[in-house]
């Protein structure tokens, strides 16, 4: 909160206060808000945040908590496949590895299934590409927190902040109209969803088309 | 089992046990799943059948083309998950969500797995590192991971890399942050290991701002935890306590 070192540019001048947010991931597509760990309900951190100036508009990838919970510090400790570096016999997954959510832990848990099958197997498997919901969660898992930053590794849902921004934003929809405001990041996270299904399709070698969903 | 191939041993079976065996059994890898309940049971299941749903019964959107999560169902799916085809098999109204029947659900998981002739399942806890002559394992045991376990965990990977607790700040979408008013510098302009001078983004509270939001900020509710608890449990505990469970979901959702 402390405003020292820091010029507002619209006044040349320290402010009185200043709540500062810390990049979050390699991708810079998040941002945490420093020391803001807390309890309060869902509704309430919505409402109190976006009273901070410049967060009127912020839309949250993650509200603030502090439960009981076991969880390794995966960047560190694990490899690109779920193994544990210092003993590669051990493999984990699930939650205990950083996930958020039922359905993240059970797709880790496909993951650690197939990277342990592969390997049985003596066929390696390459990881998901990054541009995938898979590929987006086990980089957050393995890779993607700031390597010797402060902030540390902490639990995550998957989100679209998780996932590789695309090269050319979408600027106009199906019937050639300039996109506007929400439009645009609707239309940006379908473009998203597209390209990670043709991605994951690649990898598992699966040959049905998006239209089918 | 008759196959040749070395099994591959899985400590858990909640979601992400229960998807690993599937995956490696569909492999044409044997699996042993060794699963503590019924023999030992925790403090947040109620049942001894796999990928029990101890909170919510939501897998939240479904909508592949919207939300993240919708979009990891969809590729789930086309990865043969097993959690994915049992949800939708057992899923109730809940608008573009997917939330499913949880006995339905965790006894057609417990069904399949049991079923396959590649897996066998094993009821007993492992306590402490898994034999040395497993050679592949994968450890699944979730949230409230056996003490046992997460001490041996710890002598592997130092004291400081398995934590107990979570504190999450929140995140938010750097393109929702309005640079109108925020701007990007660190203090002093001081470089950081990442070569980086400008790596934080400001936001300004004049003398005024910080009253009202103060004030909201005590008025706001917070979680109502059971009480009587010597350390007031997190919201997630709670979830998980069983008091918690059915009658009060609303509730359950409302903390999460």
């Amino acid at each position: 909160m402390k405003p020292v070192g820091l010029d507002d540019p619209r006044t040349g001048r320290w402010p009185y206060a200043v709540v500062q947010l810390r990049q979050d991931n390699a991708l810079g597509t998040l941002f945490n808000i420093v020391g803001f760990q807390t309890k309060l309900k869902h509704g309430a951190q919505t409402e109190i945040f976006r009273m901070i100036p410049g967060l009127q508009n912020a839309q949250f990838a993650r509200l603030g908590g502090i439960h009981r919970n076991t969880f390794l510090n995966s960047p560190k400790l694990l490899d690109g496949t779920l193994r544990l570096k210092g003993a590669p016999r051990l493999r984990f997954a699930g939650q205990v590895t950083g996930v958020e959510g039922y359905v993240e832990s059970a797709a880790i848990g496909l993951l650690a299934g197939r990277f342990a099958a592969a390997e049985r197997l003596g066929s390696p498997l390459p990881a998901p590409p990054a541009t995938t919901a898979f590929g987006a969660l086990l980089t957050h898992v393995t890779a993607g927190h700031l390597p010797g930053e402060k902030g540390s590794f902490q639990p995550m849902n998957v989100n679209f902040g998780l996932f590789p921004p695309l090269a050319d934003d979408p600027v106009v929809d199906a019937d050639g109209k300039r996109l506007k405001g929400a439009d645009k990041g609707r239309a940006r996270k379908q473009v998203m969803a597209r390209r990670a299904i043709a991605d994951i399709e690649a990898w598992l070698g699966n040959t049905a088309s998006v239209a089918a969903e | 089992m008759t196959s040749s191939i070395k099994p591959v041993h899985i400590i858990g079976g909640g979601l992400a046990g229960s998807e690993a065996a599937w995956a490696l059994a569909n492999a044409g890898v044997p699996v042993v799943l060794h699963e503590m309940r019924p023999v030992r049971m925790t403090p947040a299941h109620k049942t001894q059948g796999f990928a029990e749903l101890v909170c919510s019964n939501s897998f939240r959107s479904d909508d592949w083309q919207n939300n993240a999560v919708g979009l990891l169902h969809a590729e789930m799916r086309r990865a043969n998950s097993l959690v994915m085809r049992c949800g939708d098999a057992h899923q109730v109204p809940a608008g573009s969500a997917l939330a499913v029947d949880r006995d339905g659900f965790s006894a057609a998981v417990t069904a399949a797995l049991e079923a396959h002739p590649l897996i066998t399942i094993a009821r007993e806890e492992i306590e402490g590192l898994p034999p040395e002559e497993w050679d592949s394992v994968i450890i699944a045991t979730g949230p409230l991971t056996s003490p046992a376990l997460a001490e041996a965990v710890k002598a592997l990977t130092g004291e400081e890399e398995l934590a107990f607790f979570d504190a999450l700040a929140p995140i938010v979408h750097h393109e929702s942050i309005d640079f109108s008013v925020a701007w990007m510098q660190s203090r002093y302009d001081k470089e950081g290991p990442a070569g980086d001078k400008a790596a934080y983004v400001n936001c300004p509270l004049n003398k005024d701002d910080t009253t009202p939001s103060s004030t909201r900020c005590s008025r706001a509710r917070k979680p109502n935890f059971a009480t009587g608890k010597k350390t007031p449990p997190t919201s997630k505990a709670a979830c998980r306590s069983r008091s918690w469970r059915s009658g009060d979901a609303r509730r359950c959702a409302s903390v999460r």
